[in-house]
């Protein structure tokens, strides 16, 4: 059974019909919600007046309209007010304008008589209120135009919300004068744009009847409230590198009801902010002070695609007199960043970054710790790096963790610890290399840093020691593929490696200019890092025994640096030598084996047996070593061997004609000084100057001395005297045929050949051979005979050369069986069997081979004639 | 010896065969390498010893034919290919086989065609020529008797200037007579009837050791020097001196007249034997250097006497004749002449390409004090390959004879492939192979490993060069 309105209401009318006042005693009929509405928002009654009240309706609905006459329906509004059944009871519906200013204070003077909304003025605007049936909660909204503290505000709307107790929320877009920065005196230092102003009485968190705004908070607290769009210029200016370009903040300032002095003002990202490999998901500011900020930041790290780290953390930014910033942010979770640019082995633990302000501007510097390897063999370094613009790292540098400071680190332990699958245990300089002062880099993409250069993987640098040398290298431990690259300098003690012995400079290795040492290289995988497919190789300024030349490449080779330096400045002399410089001790080594065109002739002074005379243009070959630590093969084709270092050798073969001069000699180490300012000359005068070393093995042989004396042009007389002076032991018949041998090597003698010629028709040939070779042709039997014969001609020659004492005996023994009665019956082989038993005892392997078949042949038929002898080798 | 030392021996003979390494063998031999201090030079050919005259038939009209092969080497070392390894690290011996695919040989020859005589003791070499009372079969006489007078020239310093000044001379008195010309009036050109060898015989007699101090050699010259012996040797001389100028051995031209000047004052007189050479014995020759650059030619020659009547008309008798012999010299300078008519030496070039049969290189390892292995090959051994040269052909009906009897010398071929494998195991391929195995046996990564030269496909060879 539903109420009847009109009857309800008439008791409130006034007798006179042109007022009425509605107490809350209405809600017995009506129900609650109207009851509570009017007793709560309506402070009591609602009460209606006005030239035009009007008063309408039936039992369903009544509609009351006219001017308000009671708080907070003040004579300025005018209200239109309908009941109408709903369920048991009724509905009320309110709506109202305001015709002319009023303080909000005068409506509800009990809430509303201090901060903020004392202040608040009402110009214009409509009043809507709507209660159903047993509502529980209602709303009186007022859309109007207002000015705060005097000044114009905007338009905005208030909010007279009763929920088990009446609060009031007012919320204005600023277009006015108003201005927020005498409640919050930082803004002046601050660029906002859109502001909005909220009163409250109460924490809001429903703000969906606030549209226009920059944007909305999650609440609004009691009392004044400002929020705008906050730009990261001015004051906070500092803060703008960590966001991109145009990133806004929300910013939140408040005046507590409570407590008016304590003004909060805050800023927040609108929405997570990417710069770079940083994702900052929160960055909020809380003013401290008037120039200090309290931030908070959560950050999202993406150093590469595959790890993805949540930091947290905050900090302070201070910005007046001296700005400064101080925050950070460390991983959360686990708590550690394994294996940093998928690089196995290393872990890299507690790991933050600090943010801070320099000059420059913004800082970004991560702090932690490396782990190195696993196990008790681990390394522990301490990292640190610097970001620049929020980008992905490309590198952490780290070194030895004070506790660990001073101890040396070899690059084998460290390739152990980080990339085990390279062997270096066929690298002995490699071996060699220590690292005190160990600083670490874990390296994303080839990086620049201190000028030097390091790759993708582990860099490693710091105070390196290679045999008493320095190498202010950067290492770069890589593991696609697995190898080390390295690049620096090697010097001693920042200057040039020399090298001495017995107190001559042997060789300077430097840089180009000559003041630090050579640039250098290392390689493992021998591919194009430095250059070329070398390892370890140095570029270097060199300055060998006075020669110096240009930079060139030093090369690691086994257990030293091998480089081939030029001897070009002698105008005669052009080649390499091939050095080796061995680090361990200091030492070098040289050699060069090699042809020499001097390009002059060799004047020859008068020595021993022989006059002065002139070698037209020869052509050495040279072989020569020097070195202050022993080579570890003999040296040349005379195998030398010095007793002792230092040495300086060499040796050198040519030819003349037919004369052949080998000279193997070593020179006394202090007189090498200056040797190599011009080899070629020095050379060419060394052997003009050392006859006795040239001539002096030719000399002991006749055969060898009458050899150059026929190259120099004496004739056969002048030769054969001066042999028969010399060699005074010698017959002059073996010294007459030896000079013959030379002179005439056919042997083909004219005389004889004239005596042939005597028969009419004889042809005039030179050459005469013994018919039998021609004979023996004929026959296979024959030609083995000849197979036999001309393989060992060469030694059978030998053996019968006038002057070997074979051929003195192989005379005799012929003399012995060459009987008249033989030769006359034409059997010759008993001759030739005694001939070859006699010279066979002094033949080779090769000669006693031959004559053991050869020999068994002829002794079956030495009793024939040589006719006969022929016909059986047919047969 | 420890396992690795089996397996560092065998990895450092694989890598001489695998060109991705710096010790490949075909390349190290072309272009040599270079690494510490050791320098192993580019291989590019082998040689060895000529062969001297290899005869090679004896028939008319050639007579004697003889082969020489010179400046023999062998070359394209780098056609060597693996056939495996063995090496027993007990006993340290390593043996390598290898094989060449095809090795070139080459070298100049020299054909001769020559006299023939019967002396098989001539084998023994020019030993045997000078056999002291025991004449070789077929030696003439006169020439025995030449010998016995060298003999004697050697024993005193004026001899010895006459026997030298011959020498010195030797071939080119040789080769004149390979000029026709010559050679016929030396036969048949007659001295009041008589010919060269009626006066030869003359000589021959007066140096009979009966006869030396009794027989004159020159008969009996009237005051002019006018004698039948002096009238020939004169017409012999003018004709020698002009064949040694046509022939460009102007040396033993005037070598032939300044003998003459120097024997002429003698000639006047009649002369055994035995006073020639006392003549000769108490002479001073002409020039004794001792010391000093002197020319016999700078000598102060005899003092000349005016030439007599007879010399004049000789000469203008023979004026015909030496313009003959030089034609006939022309002639062969010319080519128009054919060489193998002349009796002079035939040069040519020759080559074969063989592929040898697998070779085996032995030697040993061992360890140095650093115990890094050492290995010295110091043998080559293998089948001797077949050896079927290819000549130059030289004009004329000699050179098909030459090759058909080359092709049938059976006893060359085998004497050449043995040579053959022996200069591929000499001492100079052995270093090479042992050095670069030590080389390769001692490798680390990264040692710089440089070439000595770059890698020419055609390498110069010594008989190129």
């Amino acid at each position: 059974m539903s109420v009847n309105i009109e009857e309800t209401l008439k008791p409130y009318l006034a007798s006179d019909g042109k007022s009425i006042n509605i107490g809350s005693a209405v809600g017995s009929a009506f129900g609650s919600a109207v009851g509570t509405v009017i007793s709560e928002i309506f402070s009591g009654s609602v009460g209606i007046d006005g030239a035009n009240f009007s008063f309408s309706g039936n039992e369903n609905q009544v509609t009351i309209s006219g001017q308000g006459n009671a708080a907070p329906l003040v004579s300025e509004i005018d209200v239109t007010l309908i009941f109408a059944t709903q369920n048991t009871g009724a509905s009320m519906s309110l709506s109202g304008s305001i015709q002319s200013d009023i303080p909000i204070s005068q409506a509800w003077p009990s809430h509303l008589n201090s901060a903020p909304f004392n202040v608040l003025d009402l110009s214009s605007g409509k009043l809507t209120l709507d209660v159903d049936f047993g509502a529980s909660t209602f709303d009186l909204d007022i859309s109007a135009t207002a000015s705060y503290e005097k000044q114009t505000l905007g338009t905005g709307l208030i909010r007279v919300q009763y929920q088990e107790s009446l609060g009031f929320l007012a919320g204005f877009i600023v277009t006015g004068t108003w201005n927020p920065v005498a409640h919050w005196s930082p803004l002046s230092n601050l660029t906002f744009t859109e502001g909005g102003v909220f009163l409250s009485t109460v924490e809001v968190t429903d703000l969906s009847a606030f549209t226009g705004f920059p944007y909305l908070p999650d609440k609004i607290e009691p009392g004044l409230t400002f929020i705008a769009e906050l730009a990261t210029t001015g004051a906070i200016k500092d803060l703008a590198s960590f966001f991109p370009s145009g990133t806004k903040l929300d910013l939140l300032a408040n005046v507590p009801v409570n407590n008016p002095s304590a003004t909060t003002l805050k800023a927040s990202l609108q929405a997570p902010a990417t710069n770079n490999a940083f994702q900052f998901t929160e960055f909020s500011l809380e003013w401290q002070l008037d120039s200090k900020i309290q931030l908070t930041i959560i950050a999202t790290f993406r150093p590469d695609k595959n790890d993805v780290l949540t930091l947290e953390g905050d900090g302070t930014l201070v910005y007046s007199p001296e700005p400064s910033l101080d925050a950070d942010i460390t991983l959360t979770g686990s708590g550690s960043w394994t294996h940093p640019f998928g690089i196995q082995n290393v872990t890299i633990d507690a790991f933050s970054f600090g943010f801070s302000l320099s000059e420059e501007g913004l800082n970004v510097a991560a702090e932690g710790t490396i782990t190195v390897g696993t196990g008790s063999g681990a390394v522990i370094l301490s990292l640190a790096l610097g970001i620049e613009d929020f980008e992905a790292p490309s590198f952490f540098l780290a070194e030895l963790q004070s506790a660990d400071k001073g101890k040396l680190v070899t690059i084998p332990e460290l390739v152990h610890d980080f990339i085990p699958e390279l062997n270096l245990t066929n690298f002995p300089l490699l071996n060699q290399i220590s690292i005190g002062e160990l600083e670490l880099l874990v390296v994303a993409a080839p990086i620049e840093l201190e000028g030097k250069s390091y790759l993708p993987g582990i860099g490693i640098t710091g105070d390196i020691a290679f045999f008493g040398y320095d190498l202010d290298f950067a290492f770069s431990l890589t593991s696609s593929p697995f190898a080390i690259q390295a690049k620096g300098m090697l010097s001693d003690n920042g200057g040039p490696i020399v090298i001495k012995a017995a107190g001559i400079t042997i060789v300077t290795i430097s840089d180009a200019s000559g003041k630090t040492g050579p640039s250098a290289c290392i390689d493992t995988t021998g591919g194009g890092y430095c250059g070329q497919s070398n390892y370890f190789t140095a570029t270097a300024g060199l300055a060998l025994l006075g020669l110096v030349k240009g930079s060139l490449l030093i090369q690691a080779s086994g257990d030293g640096f091998m480089f081939d330096a030029a001897l070009g400045v002698s105008t005669i002399f052009k080649d390499e030598l091939l050095c080796e410089f061995y680090p361990k001790s200091n030492d070098i080594a040289a050699s060069l084996d090699t042809s020499f065109h001097p390009g002059q002739d060799l004047n020859i002074p008068a020595w021993g047996p022989f006059p002065s005379f002139t070698i037209p243009l020869p052509n050495f070959d040279l072989v020569l070593a020097f070195g202050t630590v022993l080579p570890s093969q003999p040296i040349g084709p005379a195998k030398y061997m010095p007793s002792a270092p230092p040495y300086f050798y060499f040796y050198f073969d040519f030819t003349w004609g037919i004369v052949d001069f080998s000279v193997s000699f070593a020179i006394d180490w202090n007189s090498i000084s200056g040797i190599f300012t011009n080899f070629g000359s020095w050379l060419v005068n060394w052997v003009e100057n050392n006859a006795l070393q040239l001539l002096g093995d030719i000399a002991k042989s006749a055969e060898e001395v009458a050899k150059l004396l026929v190259q120099i042009g004496w004739i056969f007389f002048e030769i054969l005297e001066k042999l028969i002076v010399t060699f005074i032991d010698m017959a002059a018949e073996v010294l007459f045929d030896i000079l013959k041998a030379i002179i005439d090597p056919s042997g083909i003698c004219g005389v004889a050949t004239g005596d042939a010629a005597l028969n009419p028709g004889a042809p005039g040939l030179m050459y005469s051979a013994p018919s039998v070779l021609a004979d023996l042709t004929e026959t296979d039997r024959g030609q083995s005979l000849l197979y036999h014969y001309y393989l060992n001609k060469p030694e059978l020659d030998e053996m019968l050369r006038p002057g070997n004492p074979i051929s003195g005996r192989a005379q005799e023994v012929l003399a012995s069986h060459a009987t008249q009665s033989n030769l006359e019956q034409g059997r010759i082989l008993p001759a030739a069997i005694a001939l070859i038993n006699t010279v066979r005892e002094h033949g080779s392997a090769e000669f006693k081979a031959s004559a053991d078949e050869v020999l068994p042949l002829l002794q079956q038929y030495q009793d024939k004639t040589y006719a006969e002898f022929l016909g059986a080798l047919a047969a | 010896m420890p396992n690795s030392l089996d397996s560092a021996v065998e990895a450092a003979w694989n890598s001489m065969w695998d060109r991705s390494t710096p010790y490949h063998l075909p390349t190290s031999v072309r272009t040599g390498l270079k690494s510490g201090l050791t320098w192993i030079k580019p291989l590019d050919s082998l040689p060895f010893a000529n062969t001297g005259d290899v005869v090679l038939f004896n028939r008319p009209p050639w007579g004697g034919v003889s082969i020489d092969l010179q400046n023999n080497e062998v070359s394209q070392l780098d056609s060597a290919v693996n056939e495996g390894l063995s090496f027993d690290p007990q006993t340290g011996i390593i043996q390598g086989k290898i094989r060449f695919t095809e090795v070139k040989y080459t070298g100049k020859y020299i054909v001769r065609r020559g006299r023939s005589n019967g002396s098989a003791l001539m084998l023994g070499g020019s030993v045997l020529k000078n056999i002291q009372g025991a004449p070789a079969p077929g030696d003439d006489a006169n020439i025995t008797l030449a010998k016995s007078y060298q003999s004697e020239l050697l024993q005193n310093k004026s001899g010895r200037f006459m026997l030298g000044s011959y020498y010195d001379h030797n071939e080119a008195y040789c080769k004149a007579f390979t000029n026709d010309v010559f050679r016929g009036r030396w036969q048949s050109y007659p001295t009041n009837g008589k010919t060269t060898s009626y006066y030869a015989a003359q000589t021959s007699t007066a140096a009979q050791s009966a006869n030396r101090n009794t027989v004159s050699v020159n008969g009996t010259p009237d005051n002019t020097g006018y004698s039948d012996y002096n009238s020939h040797a004169f017409s012999m001389q003018l004709m020698l001196v002009a064949v040694c100028n046509c022939q460009g051995n102007n040396d033993a031209a005037t070598a032939a007249s300044n003998f003459h000047d120097y024997s002429q004052p003698h000639s006047t007189q009649s002369q055994t034997v035995n006073s020639v050479l006392g003549i000769v014995s108490s002479s001073t020759p002409p020039v004794t250097r001792v010391d000093g650059p002197l020319a016999l030619q700078s000598a102060s020659p005899a003092p000349k006497v005016p030439e007599p009547a007879w010399k004049k008309k000789i000469r203008e008798d023979l004026a015909p004749v030496l313009a003959e012999i030089q034609k006939e010299e022309d002639d062969v300078r010319r080519g128009i002449k054919l060489r193998e008519t002349t009796g002079l030496p035939i040069y040519g070039e020759f080559r074969a390409y063989i592929a040898t049969s697998t070779l085996t290189i032995t030697g040993s390892v061992r360890q140095d004090e650093a115990g890094e292995p050492v290995v010295e090959f110091t043998r080559l051994s293998g089948d001797s390959p077949e050896v079927n040269l290819t000549l130059s052909p030289f004009q004329g009906g000699l050179f098909p004879e030459v090759e058909a009897s080359l092709a049938k010398a059976n006893f060359l071929k085998a004497v050449l492939g043995k040579r053959i494998v022996s200069a591929l195991g000499s001492p100079k391929l052995l270093t090479h192979l042992s050095q670069l195995m030590n080389m390769a046996t001692s490798h680390k990564p990264g040692r710089v490993v440089g070439r000595v030269r770059e890698y020419s496909q055609c390498p110069k060879t010594r008989n190129q060069a």
